[in-house]
């Protein structure tokens, strides 16, 4: 019976002329927005491994120089591109491309590629998310608004009741059906996204991501079938039920993820550059300057190092004291940096708190999660590049200190290393989380989406189950 | 015939609880755009005004302190701290200029680019030293955008006409009563047009209402002509989806059609197209990444330092009043007169490389506004931002400010500087005198040619509903 239910529901779908124009227009935007976005992932990881290497000749060419100074002159490390970046560009547009990395100082990344584009841009791009995320579930509202609404006005209702079919399987027929016509379209989708692991660049692990992003975007998809269901069932007429469906897509799809960036804006404020720097400043007071020897906290580890080594000045220390207290102070400095870049990421965990109980009214945002975290393209990436790059800039540094505190005599700024030197100074050498680490990040936001396809599958049987034939 | 076709549609919109709930949401949509918009303005308003008042409150510190030791009442130790030095205040952490981008009343309306804007920046002698609260706003906020007035006018207020003008026509059809109204002495078109006119003008003006009694309520004045024309905007949008509307009913189908095909017109304007239209830009004029431009900032410096040589043998046959000397022999007051000798050119060789990615920036933001025409949804949205002073054309017009303030604080402080010349209460005084804020106004001109392409847009429709209109009835 279930069977021929789901027949009869794909047959009378694939007949509709709307079912038709609707697979058309979204299969061409799903190939525009591949065409777009297949070249997204090479260009970008192009520059950027260019950049990386003319960074490291300039580090490597500077002019001879006194180590501390060249900590100070630099380099610079840049956002990595992942190869399912072409599927979903998550936050990308709006972290920062270039870090630059230097003594004294934990910089923010600069350069957020939305700032260079058009107020026009943040009307949304075609990606191959947006289609499945965005209008792939409109698509499934449209097919699916009459399923049992329909049914009711022109009295097939009344004559299926009547022949003893229940309303559960009446559910899991109608589902079924839907199901199958959304699958004929979303399964060569997901296939042809996949095309774009082909390019150079994917690994194994990519696949595997892909194979999880195709699950995600899947039950996304589920969850839609049963919302129209539960909205059909409900409606008297079809006219209601395709405003009451619109109304449903607007809202999870717009207005809730919209809505829970402002709450979870005005809930946990982020820091004013004021606040966040004064704190910075107050704190950095309170330890060791290493440009200022007049500085209370320098003056105390003076004494202390003083009396730890025997001796009565720095100049009879059997290391260069200037190399020791630039690096003692750049401890300080980062642990300084470090606490407040913690208190940063603490708001965004609370914001991020907001967001997934926002989830509980959109799937749109849980999908959005899980495909940004599984696309490399989310924060938690974003901030896991920051932190590598961070422990490379504290590595660096403490090789240009450790050469003046061991190989420099003390006073001696005139002191120059030169190319031989930077050549063999350590490379920023970034490995991006594999999938075992985004899996804590990632099992929650799937496991919910379970959540919300099984909550509305049972709320539409239950909708079923009082259905009325008027 | 009007006003009995005006309180016709009164009475039904009072009388249908659908009608009621879809206007009760729309409002508090926008009550809750509106809300988010006063508060992000308050809240960069709060920021720039904190960081103003620590500058006088820092300047004030530092005048005291140099004041003291003008008067040989104290002595600085610690050059790089010394309030009388011009190289210091001009140039150091420690003292630096702030000018801040205060923004317009109106970007209430729209958030633009404004969430990514800084709120000041600093002036300094090699520059201007960027002041960004953005540069903290978490990237997930940023990415899903803000729910502000020009959200709920682009995406909302369309969904909200198409809803209540969906059956305009085939709802009448479909109760029977089209035939008795089509037997009345009227010609068709008159009625449908006079129907679609009521009703616009009833939920226009409810709209209207309700936006700019929000909008009063979050201290806009009323007498701002931007308000004006921004109402001018959204009613005009309006206009074109009543009219969308009208020409799909007069084409005789059900209202289950007709609904379909409406939300098929706003999913193409609103949605695709403006999707399109980003793509199209993204690839017809691809900006290289900002990797790109790190870069050459940096072989930038390497081609001063290689043609430093040349500038300072020019410097100081043009300078002859000070003296060249070799390394070993240079004070601090040496190595600032070459650094300060080669600035200029350092200045340029970067300007002309920022100059060159921005008119990459442009091309593609100007290839993407050259397609307006295509959508009402694009035409609205970017005249709405401009109007709100939060667009790119906004952020151009501070930056040309901020370079003019800057360029004149950084000649004033090298003469000093270069003359021995102590900073004193005369230069302090002066100092508070210096503008402190920079105005993002709308751009009344740019978003006056957006609204000529929506007010095309209705001719094109209007044009459709009569062409639509001429079949028999």
């Amino acid at each position: 019976m279930i069977s021929t239910i789901a027949r009869q529901e794909f047959r009378s779908i694939l007949r509709e002329k709307r079912f038709q124009m609707a697979t058309l227009a979204l299969s061409l935007l799903f190939l525009l927005s591949l065409y777009g976005a297949y070249d997204y992932y090479a260009s970008l990881q192009r520059q950027h491994a260019e950049a990386a290497q003319i960074a490291r000749g300039h580090w490597e060419n500077q002019k001879d120089k006194n180590p501390h100074s060249a900590a100070h002159y630099g380099t610079f490390a840049f956002k990595p591109a992942y190869p399912l970046s072409f599927f979903d560009r998550g936050v990308d547009a709006f972290t920062g491309n270039t870090l630059f990395l230097e003594a004294h100082k934990m910089n923010e990344s600069k350069y957020r590629a939305a700032t260079d584009r058009s107020e026009l841009a943040r009307m949304g791009t075609l990606t191959p998310a947006f289609i499945l995320g965005v209008l792939f579930p409109l698509f499934i509202m449209v097919l699916g608004f009459g399923a049992v609404a329909g049914e009711r006005e022109s009295g097939n209702l009344r004559l299926l009741l009547a022949q003893g079919v229940g309303p559960t399987r009446l559910f899991f027929g109608k589902a079924l059906g839907l199901w199958n016509a959304v699958l004929l379209l979303a399964a060569p989708f997901l296939l042809l996204g996949a095309l774009g692991l082909l390019l150079p660049g994917a690994g194994a692990e990519d696949w595997q991501r892909y194979f999880l992003l195709a699950l995600a975007y899947l039950l996304y998809l589920g969850c839609f079938v049963h919302l129209v269901l539960l909205v059909s069932a409900w409606a008297k007429r079809q006219n209601v039920a395709l405003v009451a469906s619109l109304g449903v897509w607007v809202f999870v799809c717009l207005i809730v993820p919209k809505a829970a960036v402002n709450v979870a804006k005005h809930q946990y404020p982020t820091p004013s550059w004021q606040m966040y720097y004064e704190g910075i400043k107050q704190d950095l007071e309170e330890g060791v300057d290493g440009h200022d020897p007049a500085d209370a906290y320098t003056q105390k580890l003076e004494k202390e190092t003083l009396q730890q080594y025997g001796v009565d000045s720095v100049q009879h220390l059997p290391f260069n004291w200037d190399g020791f207290i630039m690096q003692k102070g750049e401890e300080h400095e980062t642990y300084v940096f470090q606490k407040h870049k913690d208190g940063l990421l603490n708001i965004y965990a609370q914001q991020q708190q907001v967001h997934a109980v926002a989830s509980v009214l959109s799937p749109y945002l849980l999908t959005s999660i899980a495909s940004h975290r599984l696309a490399g393209t989310d924060v938690y990436s974003y901030h896991h590049f920051l932190a590598a790059a961070e422990k490379y800039r504290i590595a660096l540094v403490g090789e240009m200190n450790g050469e003046l505190t061991q190989n420099f005599k003390y006073g001696d700024w005139e002191g120059k290393r030169s190319k031989a030197f930077f050549a063999s100074n350590q490379r920023f050498d970034y490995q991006r989380p594999v999938l075992a680490q985004v899996w804590p990040g990632v099992s929650p936001a799937l496991l919910l989406l379970v959540g919300w396809w099984l909550v509305s599958g049972l709320a539409c049987l239950l909708i079923f189950n009082k259905l009325r034939v008027l | 015939m009007f006003l009995l076709q005006i309180q016709h549609e009164v009475r039904q919109f009072i009388r249908s609880p659908l009608a009621l709930l879809l206007f009760v949401f729309l409002a508090g949509c926008m009550a809750f755009g509106v809300w988010n918009g006063a508060r992000d303005l308050a809240q960069k308003r709060g920021a720039a005004e904190a960081m103003l008042q620590k500058q006088t409150e820092k300047f004030a510190r530092l005048q005291a302190q140099a004041d003291s030791i003008n008067r040989n009442l104290k002595a600085e130790k610690r050059w790089w701290l010394d309030p009388t030095s011009a190289l210091v205040i001009g140039e150091f952490d420690r003292g630096g200029w702030a000018v801040v981008l205060e923004p317009a009343s109106l970007s209430i309306l729209a958030t633009g680019l404004s969430d990514l804007q800084a709120e000041a920046e600093v002036l300094k002698i090699s520059g201007s030293a960027v002041r960004s609260s953005s540069d903290f706003e978490n990237p997930v906020n940023l990415t899903f955008g803000t729910f502000d007035l020009a959200f709920v006018v682009t995406f909302l207020l369309p969904l909200f006409v198409i809803a209540l003008t969906f059956n305009l026509v085939s709802g009448e059809r479909e109760q029977g009563t089209l035939a008795l109204l089509l037997s009345q002495p009227i010609v068709a078109r008159q009625l449908f047009g006079l129907k679609m006119l009521a009703r616009f003008s009833l939920l226009g003006g409810l709209v209207l209402a309700v936006m700019l009694s929000l909008l009063a309520a979050a201290g806009i004045s009323l007498a701002e002509p931007a308000l004006w024309q921004a109402a001018g905007l959204v009613l005009l949008y309006t206009l074109f989806w009543f009219l969308l509307a009208l020409a799909v009913n007069l084409r005789g189908q059900s209202s289950a059609f007709n609904a379909l095909a409406c939300v098929a017109g706003w999913l193409l304007l609103v949605i695709v197209v403006p999707a399109l239209v980003n793509l199209a830009a993204e690839k017809a004029r691809p900006i290289p990444s900002r990797a790109v431009f790190q870069n050459d900032l940096r072989t930038a410096d390497l081609e001063v330092a290689r043609q430093k040589e040349r500038i300072l043998t020019e410097y100081f046959q043009q300078n002859p009043q000070f003296v060249r000397k070799a390394d070993e022999q240079k004070g601090d007051k040496d190595w600032w007169i070459e650094e300060f000798a080669v600035l200029d050119f350092d200045q340029s060789l970067k300007d002309s490389l920022a100059d060159a990615f921005e008119a990459k920036a442009h091309q593609q933001a100007d290839f993407a506004q050259s397609l307006l025409g295509l959508s009402p949804a694009l035409a609205v949205h970017y005249q709405l931002v401009t109007l709100a002073g939060t667009g790119r054309e906004a952020t151009g017009g501070y930056q040309q400010n901020i370079k003019k303030q800057q360029q004149e604080w950084s000649a004033s402080m090298r003469t000093k500087y270069l003359a021995d010349q102590k900073l004193t209460n005369t230069d302090y005084e002066a100092f508070a005198a210096l503008p402190t804020r920079v105005r993002a106004e709308a751009d009344m001109g740019n978003a006056a040619s957006g609204g000529w392409w929506l007010l095309m847009q209705c001719f094109l429709v209007g044009g459709l509903v009569w062409l639509v209109s001429r079949r028999p009835w």
